[in-house]
């Protein structure tokens, strides 16, 4: 069993404030973890403020979540967004499911086996049932990830079944045969497999996930009205396997705007808002009808520099755009406080929840080149050293619906204007920005926003600096057969001696710059408490199950 | 007889323009930066070239841009608008699931512009140089320059935070509910209107107001009502009519601030998304239809012109 899902590059529709914009829908919707790996209790620290400490079991009758943008269908092969996620883990099983930590745990399968590197069996379990009371069944179970291997080119979740052969079922077994090893897969069973009934979904063709045809699974709670517009009422089922949450119905709404979400949630009108714009939070830190969480988050924004066009194929200039980025000023007024300055381009969580020791953690990072940190001096004295002492001028594109990116890229601008650098900040659309990141012709210099998928620190590094998706262009053989090694590693625990040489290369050679980590916020009204606090994983859970009643 | 055959050449103009402007729309967002089938495939760090072929094949993306612009014609000419590429659901549901809220919420604001706006007008026009008409002006002056969020978060705070009379957010559901729903936004949006709208009437009542024949009436001393209604107004109404129109086709399609401010799913908002995750089916949709408001709310004004000025219907019979 290996550690890694598909770490995407994108908008962050439920972080940012972000209606909808370009489809680059991140993966850190959702997450996973080793069942044989090590990392366990760490990996979501995190701070409320004076949550009610009570935690009553009594049922609640109704509650509504607020999330920023649609649900924009009710199937999990067209929609593969965080807020869309949200409501999709309510009416259907995952084949696993993920805990608080991001590891495996069973859920429509109650075991589950990694035999060979390209064989993985899952034991589905036989007390489950559809919405319609007919039993879940390892052939639904098998087309219901068979479905996404046939439509693998238009499916949301396409990207991580690229290895997938085949998915069939034998008796009460599941097996899922690769192409080749890919130790991404293990994860999918619980980010991407969601269990739908055959029947239904064969006769809903095309309009399956649709309004009139939202689905039949075998979830907690069953769809009772949906429109993308108008969002989705779930309601309890009654009839549900496992433990059943106490609150009878969820309201979904889509407010787009937090001002908006906040003055409905002071009303009471709202009881959940999910993944607070952390540059918004201030306003709900104040409300005293609000109970703010915030964890740690899988968010690493980065600067991009493409290594292979000059003037950045010199790492003196790479390592004088490190230091004219002010990242610590900046963390206050743009994250209101609550996001750091990375240390490696590997989001934090993922190598606090493999280490699972902060002194070990800390030893790790102290065993890393140290990103450079603002000072002009500095850049000044290593432009000089550089290919272009005098200076140069390059464009840098901005998503104009990610809110962070423009002062960030200002303020990066006004800086290098001090050692001769000039930097034109050029607002595009999503799409644009999107587009550039993957385009050669396109400006050498970009501002990325990356999610971390699962707890595997292997994750981001064979991505961004690999050939699946590498802005930077940089590359060495040495770095190649590092990352080629890195991928192959079973297990997340393993992970941690084959990365320390690839972020120390990352670290001394600056492709990319990582500026934060950022949190993750959760708002709930005081009525209600979070069962053992909430987790930047949750977004793969059945979340009503931690619902409580504060009374 | 003669109305009829103008509207009729005007229907066929209709048309050719929709035509026109459907094509245009759909050049340009084939110039436009960006790729629907990396952005549908989750991000270019997902999208294989294998992915992209397929997708884009799929949506005949990788046909030449004509074909591409003749499958959507056909489709459109069945009333079938094709699948956004965002959600793979069909784009007329998605537009029909809004239009609704879009319609509702910007014939009340209408409604309620016009109701404040042309009898404010009127009078600053007729008591010109007044409190009254310097207290209209100063208003409209402001609502005019006031960013039509502001108006919305402070209708928020006022009359659904501090005094609860109204939701914070939504679009309600049933009749009764909706019209609860949608009195804010609804003010908010109205707040902008009354203000473009006051004030062209009190500019058209100045005018008419000083004309030879309001003095004449004035002078064989025709009751004031029926000069100000059936001289005043009347005359006055062409221009008002002509601004009310384009103001209700605006609120139609873009209200979007508003729509964002109250969490409406409106057609502003989808259209914003739509733009930005470059889901072409759903933008050539939108545009189709704000083209076909734009051009039916003409129409009808020009026909409304013919019912009030009888000199309109003698020049078409000419």
């Amino acid at each position: 069993m290996t550690t890694s899902t598909s770490l995407s590059v994108g908008r962050r529709p439920a972080f940012l404030g972000v209606v909808a914009s370009l489809a680059l829908v991140l993966a850190a919707c959702s997450g996973g973890g080793s069942k044989t790996s090590n990392a366990s209790t760490a990996s979501t620290a995190s701070s409320s403020s004076a949550a009610p400490a009570a935690q009553g079991d009594t049922p609640i009758d109704s509650i509504t979540a607020a999330i920023q943008s649609p649900i924009e269908a009710m199937d999990i092969l067209k929609a593969n967004d965080v807020p869309t996620r949200r409501a999709l883990t309510l009416a259907y099983d995952r084949v696993l499911n993920l805990d608080n930590q991001g590891q495996l745990q069973p859920m429509i399968a109650e075991s589950w086996a990694n035999p060979t590197p390209t064989t993985f069996t899952y034991e589905i379990r036989s007390d489950a049932k559809f919405w319609d009371g007919t039993p879940v069944t390892a052939d639904d179970v098998a087309y219901s990830g068979q479905r996404i291997v046939d439509g693998a080119a238009t499916a949301a979740v396409a990207a991580g079944w690229g290895f997938v052969e085949s998915v069939t079922a034998s008796g009460n077994t599941v097996t899922v045969t690769l192409t080749q090893p890919d130790n991404t897969f293990a994860y999918r069973a619980a980010l991407d497999w969601f269990v739908v009934q055959k029947k239904y979904s064969e006769e809903a063709g095309a309009d399956l996930g649709s309004p009139s045809k939202p689905g039949m699974g075998s979830g907690p709670y069953k769809v009772t009205s949906y429109s993308v517009s108008e969002g989705a009422t779930l309601d309890l089922t009654g009839t549900y396997w496992g433990d059943e949450p106490l609150v009878k119905q969820v309201v979904i709404v889509t407010i787009p705007d937090p001002e908006t979400a906040r003055l409905a949630m002071v009303e009471g009108d709202v009881d959940v808002y999910f993944d607070v714009p952390l540059i918004a939070t201030r306003q709900y830190d104040n409300a005293s009808e609000i109970a703010m969480s915030y964890v740690t988050g899988g968010y690493n924004d980065m600067l991009s520099m493409r290594t292979t066009t000059k003037p950045f194929d010199d790492v003196n200039v790479r390592t004088a755009m490190a230091y004219l980025s002010d990242t610590a000023g900046l963390t206050q007024p743009l994250f209101n406080g609550r996001a750091t300055v990375a240390k490696s381009l590997v989001p934090a969580i993922q190598i606090s929840s493999t280490i699972n020791d902060p002194a070990k953690e800390a030893e790790f990072y102290a065993g890393l080149p140290a990103i450079p940190s603002f000072d002009i001096a500095k850049a000044k004295e290593y432009l000089a050293k550089s290919s272009v002492p005098d200076g140069f001028s390059v464009d840098l594109p901005i998503d104009t619906t990610q809110p962070w990116m423009s002062p960030c890229a200002q303020n990066l601008a006004q800086n290098a204007k001090q050692v001769g650098i000039t930097i034109n900040v050029k607002n595009v659309s999503a799409a644009e920005w999107g587009a550039g990141l993957g385009d050669p012709e396109a400006s050498p210099l970009q501002l990325l926003a990356l999610g971390a998928g699962t707890p595997s620190p292997s994750e981001l590094p064979p991505v961004i600096l690999g050939t699946i998706f590498n802005p930077s262009g940089f590359t060495t053989p040495e770095l190649t057969k590092q990352l080629n090694a890195l991928a192959a590693v079973p297990t997340a625990a393993e992970t941690i001696p084959l990365l320390a040489p690839v972020l120390m290369t990352a670290n001394a050679e600056l492709p990319y710059i990582p500026p934060y980590d950022k949190q993750t916020a959760l708002a709930m009204g005081k009525a209600y408490v979070w069962l053992d606090g909430y987790s930047y994983w949750a977004v793969g859970q059945t979340w009503p199950q931690s619902i409580r009643s504060a009374s | 007889m003669k109305i009829v055959t103008f509207v009729a050449r005007r229907l066929v103009g209709m048309i050719a323009i929709l035509l026109v402007v459907s094509f245009l729309v759909f050049g340009l967002l084939s110039l436009a930066p960006g790729d629907p089938a990396v952005a549908l495939l989750g991000g270019p760090s997902k999208a294989t070239p294998e992915a992209i072929s397929q997708v884009r094949a799929l949506y005949h993306l990788d046909e030449p841009l004509l074909t591409q612009y003749w499958y959507w014609l056909q489709g459109v000419m069945r009333f079938d608008f094709g699948r956004s590429i965002s959600s793979q659901l069909p784009v007329g549901d998605a537009i029909g699931e809004r239009f609704p809220i879009t319609v509702a919420l910007a014939m009340y604001s209408f409604i309620i512009t016009v109701v404040i706006a042309i009898p404010l007008g009127l009078a600053a026009g007729v008591r010109r140089g007044t409190r009254l008409d310097r207290t209209v002006t100063a208003g409209s002056l402001v609502g005019f320059a006031a960013p039509v969020f502001a108006p919305a978060v402070f209708l928020i705070y006022v009359f659904a935070v501090q005094l609860g009379w109204f939701p914070v957010y939504g679009p309600g559901k049933g009749a009764i509910d909706r019209i609860y729903h949608l009195t804010l936004p609804a003010i908010a949006l109205a707040v902008g209107q009354i203000a473009i709208i006051s004030r062209q009437t009190r500019a058209a009542t100045m005018d008419v107001a000083t004309q030879d024949y309001v003095t004449f009436a004035r002078v064989r001393a025709v009751p004031a009502r029926s000069v100000w209604g059936g001289y005043v107004l009347r005359n006055a109404a062409l221009p008002v009519i002509t601004i009310s129109g384009l103001v209700l086709a605006f609120s139609l399609t873009g209200a979007v601030l508003v729509e964002q401010a109250f969490a409406l799913p409106g057609l502003g908002t989808l259209l914003v998304s739509s733009v930005n995750a470059l889901d072409i089916p759903v933008i050539q949709a939108i545009t189709l239809l704000t083209a076909f408001v734009i051009l039916s709310f003409n129409l009808i004004i020009d026909v409304t012109y013919f019912a009030l000025d009888p000199r309109l219907r003698r020049g078409v019979g000419a």
